[in-house]
C-alpha cells in the first residue's frame, strides 16, 4: 500500500514536471515574451505580487467571495436535495431548473448580471448559479444512497423526520459531500476569478488579471494564473483535510 | 513489422503537416508591406490610404484590422509580422520605446472621449471642473486603462481631488470628485452617477439611445480639449520598421502622404463606404467596433484623427505618457530618443 501510493506519488510529480518541460519548450519555440513569458520572468513576478499589498487585498476580496457563494450554494442545494429525496413532486419541479441552470452559458450570465448588479456582486451570484446544481446533484446521488440502504429501516421503525434528516441522512451524506466539496470550490475559485476578469472587478484577483492584460504585462498575468491555481489546489486539499477530521468514524 | 510501418507512417505525415504548418507561417504576397491596426478610432486613420491602395493596380501596402488586444502581437517576436503598425501610445512606448525595431512616425489619433449627463449639471471647462465636479460622482468606462487614467491626469492638473469608489452605491466623498468604474452597458440616466466618461461611439449611441427618456443625455465636456485645448491628447501612434525605413524610405513616405490626408478624408468619405472599407481589411470573425447603428458623421469627426509627425509632437507625446506613468507606473514607459523619426 505504501509502495502504491509513493509510486503514484511519483507520478504525479512527473506530471508537473512534465508540464513545466512543455512550457520552457514552448516558450523557446514562441520566443516572443508578450505572448509567452519564460519560467523564469513568470516566477521573479510571483515572487513581486506576494510582496505586494494590494495582490493580498484582492486575493483576500476574491477568496471571501468564492467561499460565500459556496457556502450558500452548500445550504442551498443539500436544502433543496434534502427535499426533493423525501418529495417526488419537488424533485419532479427542481429537476429542469436545474437542467436550465446547467446549461446556461456562465459568460452570458455575467454579462446580463452586469447590467442588473454591479462588478463586485456578479461574480459571485454567477459562481453561486453554478455551484448550486452541482451541489444539489452530489447531495441528491448521497441521499438516494443512503434512503437505498436505510428506507426500510426508517419506516420500520417510524423515525421522526427530524431525526431521520439530522441524525441519519445528514451525517450519512457528509463523506460523500466533502469529499466533492473540493473539486467544487475549486471549481467556484475558477468561475469567481472568470467572473471578475469580465465584471473588472475592483480590487480582485480577476480585476488585477484583466489589468495585467492591458498594459501587456504577460509575466504578472501568467503568475496570476500560477497563484489562482495553486490556490485552487489548496482549497482542495483543505477539503481532504476536513474530511479526514471530521468523518473518523468511518475509519 | 505492421506497427513498425504503421509508426513510420504516422511520423512521416506528422513531420509533414508540421513542415506545411511551419511554411504557412509569414506568408507576404511579394513585396507588399504588411500594416497593421486595432480596429476602433485608430482604423480610421488607415482608411484613405485603404481607398488610395485598392485604386492601384500594383499595391504597396496590405491592411489588417485585427482585435485590439493581440496587437502587441504583431509587433513583438524575433520576427514581427508588421512592416508598419498603429498602436495605442502607451503600448507603443512600452514594447518599442527603445527604437531597437520599430520608430515612431507620428500620431495619428488625438482622443474620443467625451462626458455625458443627464440632470442639471454644467458643461465641465477647465474653468469651471473643479467646482463642477467636487462631491460629484463620474462613471468612466475603462477606468483603469488609459482612458480612466487620462481622466485622472486632467483632475489632477486642474487641481481636483479625487477618489475611486467601488461602486455607484458607495457614498462619495464631499470634498472631492468620486470617480466610478462603469461598463458601457450600464452608462444610462439612472446609472448614479453625475457625469460619464464615454468613449465614441458610445458616447453618441447613448445620446441618441435616451433622446425620447425622461431625462436623456446630453454632451456635458470633452476630455481633450481639458487636456490640450483643441490639440487633445496622442491617443495612437503609427510606427515602422527600421528596415523599412531604411531599405523602403519612398514607401514610407508615400504611407506618411496618405495619414496626412487622412483628416480631410474623413470629412468627405460616406459612412456607408467607411464601414465597406473596415470590413475589407477587417480579420475573419472579428465583430466591428462600428457598424451602420453606431457610426455616422459626427462620430467619425469626435474621434479626432489627424496625423502629427513625431518631429513636431515628441514632447507632447512624452508629456503625455509621464502624466499616465505619475497615475499608475505600469500603463507606460518612457521611450529612448531614437524611438522617434525625425525624418
Amino acid at each position: 500500500m505504501k509502495k502504491e501510493r509513493l509510486i503514484n506519488f511519483i507520478f504525479s510529480v512527473s506530471a508537473l514536471l512534465f508540464l513545466w518541460i512543455v512550457w520552457m519548450v514552448a516558450a523557446l519555440a514562441v520566443r516572443n515574451e508578450y505572448i509567452l513569458p519564460s519560467f523564469q520572468d513568470a516566477f521573479s513576478a510571483m515572487g513581486k505580487l506576494l510582496a505586494d499589498g494590494a495582490f493580498w487585498r484582492a486575493f483576500g476580496n476574491t477568496l471571501l467571495r468564492t467561499v460565500l457563494s459556496f457556502l450558500v450554494s452548500l445550504v442551498l442545494g443539500v436544502g433543496l436535495a434534502l427535499m426533493a429525496s423525501l418529495w417526488t413532486w419537488v424533485r419532479a419541479f427542481l429537476s429542469p431548473i436545474i437542467s436550465v441552470l446547467r446549461t446556461v452559458p456562465t459568460m452570458a450570465i455575467i454579462l446580463i448580471l452586469l447590467i442588473w448588479t454591479n462588478p463586485r456582486v456578479a461574480p459571485s451570484v454567477v459562481t453561486l448559479l453554478v455551484l448550486m446544481p452541482a451541489v444539489y446533484a452530489a447531495a441528491l446521488s448521497a441521499l438516494d444512497d443512503v434512503r437505498a440502504g436505510y428506507g426500510e429501516l426508517v419506516r420500520a421503525f417510524r423515525v421522526p423526520a427530524g431525526r431521520k434528516i439530522f441524525k441519519l441522512y445528514l451525517p450519512l451524506v457528509c463523506p460523500n459531500l466533502l469529499g466533492q466539496a473540493g473539486a467544487i470550490l475549486s471549481m467556484g475559485l475558477k468561475i469567481t476569478v472568470s467572473g471578475e476578469v469580465l465584471a473588472n472587478t475592483f480590487r480582485s484577483l480577476g480585476g488585477m488579471m484583466q489589468e495585467a492584460k492591458m498594459f501587456v504585462q504577460m509575466p504578472e498575468l501568467m503568475a496570476l494564473t500560477l497563484l489562482t491555481v495553486a490556490a485552487g489546489f489548496l482549497l482542495e486539499g483543505l477539503c481532504l483535510l476536513a474530511r479526514y477530521l471530521l468523518v473518523r468514524w468511518r475509519r | 513489422m505492421k506497427k513498425l510501418l504503421s509508426v513510420l507512417f504516422g511520423t512521416i505525415v506528422f513531420g509533414a503537416l508540421t513542415l506545411g504548418m511551419g511554411a504557412c507561417g509569414n506568408v507576404n504576397g511579394g513585396d507588399e508591406l504588411k500594416v497593421y491596426a486595432p480596429d476602433g478610432a485608430p482604423a480610421l486613420a488607415l482608411l484613405n490610404a485603404i481607398e488610395k491602395e485598392d485604386a492601384k493596380e500594383d499595391e504597396t501596402f496590405d491592411f489588417d484590422i485585427v482585435d485590439a488586444s493581440s496587437i502587441q502581437t504583431y509587433v513583438t517576436g524575433a520576427n514581427p509580422a508588421a512592416d508598419l503598425a498603429v498602436l495605442p501610445v502607451n503600448l507603443a512606448a512600452k514594447l518599442l520605446g527603445t527604437g531597437e525595431t520599430y520608430q515612431m512616425l507620428g500620431t495619428v489619433t488625438n482622443g474620443n472621449l467625451y462626458f455625458l449627463t443627464a440632470g442639471e449639471n454644467p458643461v465641465l471647462t477647465a474653468e469651471n471642473a473643479s467646482a463642477a465636479l467636487t462631491g460629484k460622482k463620474i462613471g468612466v468606462v475603462r477606468l483603469t486603462d488609459v482612458p480612466g487614467l487620462t481622466l485622472q491626469a486632467v483632475l489632477t492638473d486642474l487641481g481636483v481631488d479625487y477618489a475611486i469608489l467601488e461602486s455607484a452605491q458607495e457614498a462619495g466623498a464631499a470634498d472631492r470628485a468620486n470617480l466610478v468604474a462603469f461598463a458601457p452597458e450600464n452608462v444610462t440616466p439612472n446609472g448614479g452617477c453625475d457625469y460619464y466618461l464615454c468613449p465614441e461611439p458610445a458616447a453618441s449611441t447613448k445620446i441618441k439611445g435616451t433622446a425620447s427618456a425622461a431625462t436623456p443625455f446630453r454632451k456635458a465636456g470633452d476630455l481633450q480639449e481639458l487636456y490640450g485645448g483643441s490639440e487633445g491628447y496622442p491617443q495612437a501612434v503609427v510606427v515602422a520598421k527600421n528596415s523599412v525605413i531604411q531599405n523602403r524610405k519612398a514607401d514610407v513616405e508615400t504611407f506618411i502622404g496618405y495619414l496626412q490626408g487622412s483628416a480631410a478624408y474623413l470629412e468627405t468619405v460616406s459612412v456607408a463606404n467607411v464601414l465597406e472599407l473596415l470590413e475589407e481589411a477587417r480579420e475573419s470573425g472579428l465583430a466591428p467596433s462600428f457598424n451602420a447603428n453606431n457610426l455616422t458623421a459626427e462620430v467619425i469627426a469626435n474621434c479626432s484623427v489627424r496625423y502629427t509627425p513625431a518631429a513636431q509632437n515628441k514632447d507632447v507625446v512624452l508629456g503625455f505618457l509621464q502624466k499616465l506613468i505619475a497615475v499608475n507606473s505600469a500603463s507606460a514607459a518612457i521611450p529612448q530618443d531614437r524611438f522617434f523619426y525625425l525624418g
